[in-house]
């Protein structure tokens, strides 16, 4: 049988249903990870190769929330949020290391493009 | 070296308590940082979406606070509308937080001091996010070990409780931000990661799986939907990390 959101009329049952639906798988990564880090230290060949993994798969999550995101940006053209993107690294590796200027000006980039284009 | 030596002698051994406290507040400053400040548009975002979504007020916040996630929590209001079982949700996100366990195992000997206890280990992984973790890796080097996790606990729990506060914002106003504002706020949080990651990868073998991340993140996710982000962590950080192993031994 499938446990739904609403299966229960209890008032903490929503509150149960987080945890257990988004809080426990998402800490016991982070649990775990703090048991195998065990007394590692930080240049241990294992910790590089964690350190790699980790940061190729923070990559993939980035690219997944600009390519395949959820909520309010899927309503935005996929060119237009690529656009944006490339205007605020450039903006930012090129010309100015402001970070705060050139995050705002990838989502003024946005809201620009797509009130002009009507979205 | 007479003066520090002179101020300090008394009380230079009893001091951590009081040096706890100093340093969390020295974490607490990063809270009007550029990455604090970027994240508070994301939760407001966030708030907003949940509301959209149909949740309650309470439920969003206790969401943030519990998970500290925004994917997590995406995929669960995901789940929710769709009319998933707990089960699957719980899978999906799963599959989605596997990056903790690396990003957790690889944190940990950056935080930790030669006494630091495992319990505070733990309550400090849950607040190791993106944006913590690359703060964290960031910051935490240039500081003396025994003032690590205060420093940290001082950025990353007070960063949860006021983010907490602002999807409550980001909920309240959320019919009144236009649509396209808060497409704006969902691409802020990416934007801000795809410029400061680069700074936070120290060695060839991090920028590069940083590079491989990056193009097989979208690959992956269009042929292997369920298992892209897994296998987008495995093969682009092995290959990344076989390659720094083979320059270093040059």
């Amino acid at each position: 049988m499938t446990v739904l959101f609403d299966s229960f009329d209890a008032s903490l049952w929503p509150y149960v249903f987080i945890l257990v639906g988004a809080s426990l798988p998402t800490d016991m990564w982070r649990w775990l990870g703090v048991a195998f880090a065990g007394h590692l230290s930080d240049d241990s060949e294992w910790i590089l190769l964690a350190r790699a993994i980790a940061n190729a798969l923070v990559a993939g999550v980035i690219t997944r929330l600009i390519l395949f995101p959820t909520g309010a940006l899927l309503d935005v053209p996929v060119w237009m949020r690529l656009v944006s993107v490339a205007l605020s690294v450039t903006f930012f590796f090129g010309l100015w290391r402001n970070l705060l200027l050139a995050v705002f000006l990838g989502a003024a980039c946005l809201v620009g493009l797509a009130v002009g284009f009507g979205i | 070296m007479s003066k520090s030596s002179s101020n300090a002698a008394p009380a230079s051994e009893p001091e951590p308590c009081l040096s706890w406290f100093v340093w969390y507040r020295r974490g607490m400053r990063y809270l009007f940082s550029t990455p604090a400040i970027v994240l508070y548009f994301s939760y407001m975002g966030f708030g907003g979406f949940a509301r959209e979504s149909g949740m309650d007020f309470y439920q969003t916040l206790f969401m943030t606070l519990s998970t500290w996630a925004i994917p997590s929590n995406v995929i669960l209001i995901g789940g929710i509308l769709s009319g998933s079982g707990l089960l699957a949700i719980f899978v999906a996100v799963a599959l989605a937080s596997v990056r903790m366990m690396p990003m957790v195992v690889s944190f940990v000997p950056e935080v930790r001091d030669d006494d630091t206890p495992a319990w505070q280990l733990l309550v400090l992984s849950h607040f190791t996010a993106i944006t913590s973790w690359v703060f964290g890796m960031h910051h935490l080097p240039k500081l003396p070990r025994y003032g690590r996790v205060p420093f940290f606990a001082g950025f990353a729990v007070t960063l949860a409780i006021v983010n907490t506060a602002i999807t409550g914002v980001g909920f309240g106003i959320a019919g009144v931000v236009p649509p396209v504002v808060a497409a704006a706020l969902f691409l802020m949080t990416p934007l801000y990661f795809i410029l400061t990651l680069p700074s936070a990868a120290r060695l060839l073998s991090d920028k590069l799986a940083l590079v491989f991340g990056f193009i097989l993140g979208p690959i992956f996710a269009v042929y292997v939907p369920e298992m892209g982000l897994v296998l987008t962590g495995v093969v682009g950080g092995l290959a990344a990390y076989a390659i720094g192993y083979a320059r270093r031994r040059a």
